[in-house]
């Protein structure tokens, strides 16, 4: 019904005390005239509802004025470093390696200075073509340009980069603008991987430059929309395909890597997904390049187009679904960077999860995520918004504070900045959150980051679950289709009261399953921080786990 | 407003509070009462609480004027020809979209307002009309009309979410107080509404008008007498108690969409972006100590009550003003028909139908009114004039005279003038950040343009902070309505007559480039065009004027715009008829505002002179002491896709393409812009700035498949390596060509142009005869003297007396490779 969000907002065990003052005074005038002036005063002290920036602080290093970000001429703040970040590293002497759009590299050093009052800024390396990623890997940084993966080396140790050394190239690059090459990030075997986004409405010269799948008739230019790999020996492999714009690649703590896709034709929301050999995600031109030598994929006769997304999953062998869609608006509307939390507990309770950027919200996504089958899905979370500008890039400091590298030129966001540099710090202060939701083979098992009050945990009504799908089609993005209520039929709190488990049904494979435990409570009263976490229940496991 | 009488003194409390104080044993109804009672023996006029606010009526026919247009507004504004019909006149201004009303609103809050508008709202013009229903049963009624406007759902604008268009999920929680204050004393809010005193504008920039006073020494009655003393204040429209009224929810889709709620357009859209409806909201709303959720429970309402509300919403007359799909109007005695002095009419002491609480200046105006238009005693006025005071009564009905003077009337307050600021807070005048003066604006601007303007898709003031209101359902009347006002003469530019006595001026009429040497004699000082401007300035943009403006007025302006706008500081160009720039087009005025025009409205052509140094000075590239290497897209006849610019000192700059590792492109002078390659979504190739462009051949590489037949090395087996920077930063590429690894350096050396010096650095694997590439040198040679050749395109090539060559003819002309030996390096020269 309408206007239940506002609930969210709901202050908390209000009016604990209304105190009531009064007094009345009375002033009488000459002839008749009197006027009652009277006070009310009306205490009501209230424990106002935690927000976001309790428990996580925002520290800006450096943010720009806002200015046009779809303007064709756009132009950076005058005078200074135009830090429209597109990748960080942390080097081992504790400075940061901050890549920008422009294409440079830039070593920012006392970056963990609060307020950040004495940044240093040195230019290391110039003359790059849009470098969307940035890695310290074996001793030297790495980047990922327009048409190539470059090393950049300091030979003669003056710390200006003097030998751009090409890796990896040999993709195709039409000129089109959308041909964002992204990365790289290293796999647990030393692999590095980097992403190349589709083209978007080819002129005719970039055509002839691009290649076409007869079958099916789709035109890119060669690997474009794939996941590639390159091997220590500096081989180039093509490794998975259908991505449509993966600005985020990033690996969880077991070197697993992930990257993110962003709604648009073909691709219903954005998503998480697991990169490996031989999947297909969603953008079927992609496979212009299917018969190409090197291609991981069979070919493919023809793609259905409108199907729920279950049934074409059922119908095209190669799709895999996402480990995780991230629902649009309610988990942000173009997913950036990812990064998993590596520092043990310094940056609050989710260590190891893994953390999205958002670029149209300026804000954080949280990831869960969990192996059903040997195949990995979990939930998504809300996380922490009112970033500056669009959040493109992510980087864990050395104290587990998480860098966020801004720029939302080319698109628009929300917040006053067109980019810049924010910190984000843990204050210490627990969140009450769902950490995790779990599949079980009946319903979910939710893990949260404080014990909960056991009578409000236990209350079914506590819950509202639901499940929708997406339609897998050519239009832009889908709307949640298929949606239905799901009934709570039990609430099973554990001894430690962190955890709580829950019957429902029914639960419904390939399907998003948002949980809203608004009702929930932790054991201080406090209310969820974030009340819903979508599971995208791709397998139901077969046993309680 | 200003709450003097008691009828304020809810207003500090909150809805919770008064649940609170109703337990307590002295009921505050009473003690309300009691207040009331003693008041109303005191001052007549404070215990009806303020008059019934019209901005247009408060504004300017207080003291009420005796012309008939201030009963008129009032008429229209109060809604009174809802009821009473004026014929096609006087169109009632209909009152907001109830459905759903209950749905959107806190229900205690209607209930209230319907018990008693004006102490809910003081100064609404929603009159109270439940007092018609006995008192026994009021409460009832009351409860059944509540249920009645929440049996539909509430009206919701459609938010669309996308890349360029970002909207948080439920975005109406997470408004923020500050940011909505500093949008509601920036964007416009407050040329209507109320002013939060302690709020500080960022720079206090005295009005044309403050610093002209200031600037005289005079006393106030002279300064009076002068007609410069400060206009009166202007009253702010009142609000209701909006946290009492809204959720955040609601509000923040009010403020979004007004039209949806109040179609009646008074209450225009300031295109706000959902986050910034939600700052507003949390701004407006800040006071609340409410609980915000919910308006009330949505719950299943009787059948019965439901029913019984509905027949009170037609019984009651309220579709006569607010629109419902089921209920008909009620149609009462027209005005032609009206006793005005009826013992319970609507002016009476005590009506028998709506109470408005008017004044008694009130009521005089609408008497006047009503009995003039009974007297047909309209003063005979001529179409021309009846047509001025039409659209002068629909600015005022439309508040346009809150932000815009015309014809001596209206404009921003003195209160207001601080917070109309321009993003950069420079000073340029109150054409720099106040709303501009409507005098003659229908002869000035193309109707097709105001209409844009009004429909809000004509912004050609970005630097502004405030918005111009989007009046969406007025924007077309209003458009032709100042046209036809302004009446535009059909006057045919100057140059037509000029030429007809000047013949021999024809010839350069169409003359751009002479438009844009005026342009940059003095427009580009201050105006934006095409989206660029100099540094520090900020100003209308100027390209595609006639999109927007009649050239009579444009000619007009220009030659003299003091006589169009008072206190413009547009300069004079034509000081007394005569140009200031006399070396362009021999100074003859008419064929230079013609070329200006043609130059403005051109699309193709360069940008002015001072704009292009200007954005040059922002991003080209200009090697000073070291090479300066660019990675970009360029065009493919260059070095396309996989290029890397090199530019040096010298002057001498080339291309090379990373893809098919061959020297694409060289030239002289300036080297590039940067701009595309940094900051241009887009990413357009980048072209070379200077002159004497020589395009190199397709391919670089080849070897012999026997004596006279060389081809060309296959892509697959080339691979670009990256680059070093030597130690004067000149980039050396390194790449395989085979099974050679290849050293290439090319730089500018001061007399000779290019010298390239190409080097096997390493043979990955033994080399065999077959493996020997070659590269060509050049193309299209016509002529070759010992270690010299000449090309077709004026290229002269120096070899090194060393180096094995083969001349290969190939269309009529030779092709020169030469063999890249594996243990020495070659040198080639290129000048041109």
């Amino acid at each position: 019904m309408v206007m239940n969000g506002d609930q969210d907002r709901v202050r908390v065990n209000r009016a604990l005390l209304l105190r009531f003052g009064r007094s009345v005074v009375w002033f009488s005038m000459c002839r008749l005239l009197a006027i009652g002036i009277y006070f009310a005063n009306v205490h009501a002290e209230e424990i106002v509802k935690a927000t976001e920036a309790d428990f996580y602080r925002l520290v800006t290093i450096k943010t720009s004025q806002a200015s046009d970000s779809r303007s064709k001429n756009w132009k950076p703040a005058p005078d200074s470093l135009v830090l429209e970040v597109s990748g960080m590293a942390k080097l081992p002497d504790g400075r940061l390696a901050v890549a920008i759009r422009k294409g440079e590299v830039w070593l920012l050093s006392n970056v963990y200075e609060d307020p950040p009052s004495n940044v240093g800024y040195h230019r290391f390396a110039s003359s790059l073509h849009e470098p969307l990623g940035l890695l310290f890997h074996e001793g030297s940084l790495i980047t990922v340009q327009r048409t190539e993966m470059t090393r950049l080396l300091d030979k003669d140790k003056d710390d200006v980069c003097d030998e751009y050394e090409t890796m990896a190239t040999g993709w195709g690059v039409t000129g089109n603008y959308h041909e964002y090459a992204f990365g790289p990030k290293a796999d647990s075997e030393g692999n590095l991987w980097l992403t190349l986004n589709l083209g978007l409405g080819l002129k005719a010269e970039q055509k002839s430059a691009a290649i076409t799948n007869k079958t099916l008739g789709f035109t890119q230019a060669l690997w474009r929309g794939w996941g590639m790999m390159v091997t220590p020996n500096g081989q180039l492999q093509p490794m998975c395909a259908g991505m449509r714009s993966p600005s985020g690649i990033g690996c969880n703590l077991s070197g697993d890597v992930f990257y993110s896709d962003q709604q648009g034709n073909w691709v219903a929301t954005n998503s998480l997904h697991h990169l490996r050999s031989g999947a297909f995600y969603h953008h079927p031109e992609s496979l212009a390049s299917v018969d190409q030598q090197g291609s991981t994929l069979k070919p493919v006769a023809e793609v259905p187009d409108g199907l729920p997304f279950p049934e074409a999953v059922k119908k095209l062998s190669i799709l895999k679904p996402p480990a995780v869609w991230l629902p649009y608006k309610k988990v942000g509307q173009s997913a950036t960077d990812i990064i998993a939390d590596g520092s043990g507990g310094k940056f609050g309770p989710f260590a190891g999860q893994l953390f999205v950027g958002e670029f149209t919200q300026s804000s954080i996504n949280r990831v869960f995520l969990e192996k059903i089958d040997g195949e990995y899905q979990g939930a998504c979370f809300p996380f922490r918004e009112g970033f500056a500008s669009a959040v493109l890039r992510l980087e864990q400091g050395t104290d587990g504070s998480v860098f966020a590298g801004l720029s939302n030129r080319g698109w628009s966001s929300l917040g006053p900045a067109s980019y810049g540099l924010q910190r984000l710090v843990w204050t210490g202060r627990m969140p009450m959150e769902m950490k995790e939701i779990r599949a079980q083979p009946d319903g979910f098992e939710v893990v949260f980051t404080q014990p909960v009050n056991r009578e409000s945990a236990s209350q079914l009504h506590s819950y509202r679950l639901s499940s929708h799908t997406y339609r897998y089609q050519s239009q832009y993005g889908s709307d949640d289709i298929l949606e239905k209520q799901l009934d709570v039929t039990s609430a099973t709190v554990s001894e430690d009261g962190l955890r709580v488990r829950l019957m429902v049904s029914p639960l419904r494979e390939l399907f998003v399953h948002t949980l809203n435990a608004s009702g929930v409570r932790s054991i201080d009263g406090e209310p969820l921080l974030h009340n819903e976490g979508y599971y995208t229940l791709n397998r139901i496991p077969n046993q309680s786990r | 407003m200003d709450d003097t009488c008691c009828l304020g003194f809810y207003g500090v409390l909150s809805t919770r509070a008064q649940k609170k104080i109703k337990t307590i044993n002295i009921s505050m109804r009473t003690l309300h009462l009691l207040l009331c009672l003693i008041l109303c023996c005191s001052n007549d006029s404070v215990s009806r609480g303020e008059e019934p606010f019209v901005a247009g009526f408060d504004r300017f026919h207080v003291p009420a004027s005796n012309d008939s247009m201030a009963g008129n507004l009032l008429l229209a504004e109060l809604n009174c020809t809802a009821c009473h019909s004026a014929g096609k006149e006087l169109k009632p201004k209909g009152g907001p979209n109830l459905l759903g009303a209950g749905n959107r609103l806190h229900r205690e809050w209607i209930a209230n307002y319907l018990r008693s508008p004006s102490s809910e709202k003081s100064g609404g013009t929603m009159p109270h009309m439940l007092h018609q229903v006995p008192e026994s049963d009021r409460e009832k009624a009351i409860q059944a009309l509540v249920a009645f406007l929440s049996t539909e759902p509430a009206e919701e604008p459609k938010i669309v979410a996308s890349g360029g268009s970002p909207v948080a999920h439920e975005f109406w929680l997470k408004g923020d107080t500050s940011r909505g204050r500093t949008l509601y004393h920036q964007i416009g809010c407050i040329a209507c509404h109320a002013i939060d005193e302690s709020f500080q504008t960022s720079k206090k920039i005295p009005s044309d008008l403050e610093r002209k006073i200031a600037s005289l020494d005079l006393e106030a009655d002279e300064l009076e007498e002068m007609g410069l003393a400060l206009p009166k204040e202007i009253r702010p429209i009142p609000m209701s108690r909006i946290e009492a009224k809204y959720t955040l929810r609601s509000l923040s889709m009010y403020l979004i969409a007004p039209h949806l709620v109040r179609p009646g357009g008074r209450m225009p859209s300031l295109e706000l972006q959902p986050h910034e409806a939600a700052d507003i909201a949390s701004y407006l709303m800040r006071e609340s100590k409410a609980s915000p959720t919910q308006a009330t429970e949505s719950s299943v309402e009787e059948d019965a009550l439901v029913q019984q509300g509905e027949m009170l919403f037609g019984k009651l007359a309220c579709a006569n003003c607010h629109a419902s799909s089921d209920t008909k109007p009620i149609r009462s005695k027209s005005l032609d028909e009206l006793d005005v002095d009826a013992p319970r009419g609507c002016l009476s002491e005590n009506p028998a139908g709506p109470i408005y609480g008017l004044s008694e200046r009130q009521k005089k105006a609408i008497h006047t009114s009503i009995t003039a238009s009974q007297l047909k005693k309209h003063s005979p006025e001529s179409s021309v004039q009846k047509l001025g005071d039409d659209l002068t009564f629909l600015m005022m009905q439309l508040n346009c005279y809150a932000c815009h003077e015309r014809n001596g009337r209206g404009g921003a307050g003195p209160r207001q003038w601080p917070f109309f600021e321009n993003t950069q807070q420079i000073d340029i005048g109150d054409e720099g950040r106040m709303p501009p003066s409507l005098d003659h604006v229908g002869r000035k601007l193309q109707s097709s343009w105001l209409q844009k303007v009004l429909e809000g898709k004509g912004d050609v003031r970005p630097h502004f902070r405030v918005r111009m209101p989007v009046f969406q359902e007025h924007a077309k009347s209003l458009a032709t309505f100042f046209a036809d006002v302004d009446q535009v003469p059909d006057t045919k530019p100057l140059d037509t007559k000029a030429s007809q006595s000047k013949p021999e001026n024809t010839a350069k009429v169409l003359d751009l480039e002479a438009g844009r040497s005026v342009m940059d004699s003095g427009c580009v000082q201050c105006h934006t065009f095409r989206s660029e401007s100099l540094p520090g300035t900020i100003g209308i943009d100027i390209a595609n004027v006639e999109d927007r403006i009649h050239r009579e007025w444009f000619e007009a302006f220009l030659l003299n715009p003091v006589s169009l706008k008072k206190n413009t500081r547009m300069p004079s160009f034509f000081p007394d008829g005569k140009s200031s720039v006399p070396h362009v087009l021999d100074g003859h005025v008419p064929s230079q505002l013609k070329s200006l025009w043609g130059y403005l409205n051109s699309k193709e052509t360069p940008l002015p002179n001072k704009l292009e140094q200007s954005r040059s000075q922002l991003f080209e590239l200009v090697p000073k002491g070291a090479p300066i290497v660019l990675r970009t897209f360029m065009e493919s006849q260059s070095a396309g896709t996989f290029a890397i610019a090199v530019g040096f000192p010298g002057q001498h700059h080339f291309a090379f393409d990373a893809k098919s590792m061959r020297l694409a492109e060289a030239w002289k002078g300036k080297f590039l812009n940067a701009q595309g390659t940094w900051f241009d979504r887009f990413a357009p190739p980048a072209i070379p700035l200077g002159t004497d462009r020589i395009l190199f051949p397709r391919s670089s590489y080849y070897v012999r498949s026997n004596e006279d037949l060389f081809v060309p090395v296959e892509l697959s087996q080339m691979q670009f390596r990256g680059y070093t920077l030597d130690a004067h930063d000149v980039p050396v590429f390194r790449y395989t060509v085979e099974k050679n690894v290849i050293e290439d350096t090319i730089q500018s050396k001061a007399i000779n142009g290019l010298v390239r010096k190409i080097k096997v650095a390493e043979a990955l694997t033994s080399i065999s005869k077959s493996d020997v590439v070659w590269l060509l040198v050049s193309d299209q040679v016509v002529r070759m003297e010992k270690d010299i050749v000449w090309t077709l395109s004026n290229l002269k090539v120096n070899l090194s007396a060393t180096s094995e060559r083969k001349l290969i003819p190939h269309d009529g002309r030779s092709d020169l490779f030469i063999m890249l030996p594996t243990n020495a390096a070659v040198e080639v020269g290129y000048q041109w």
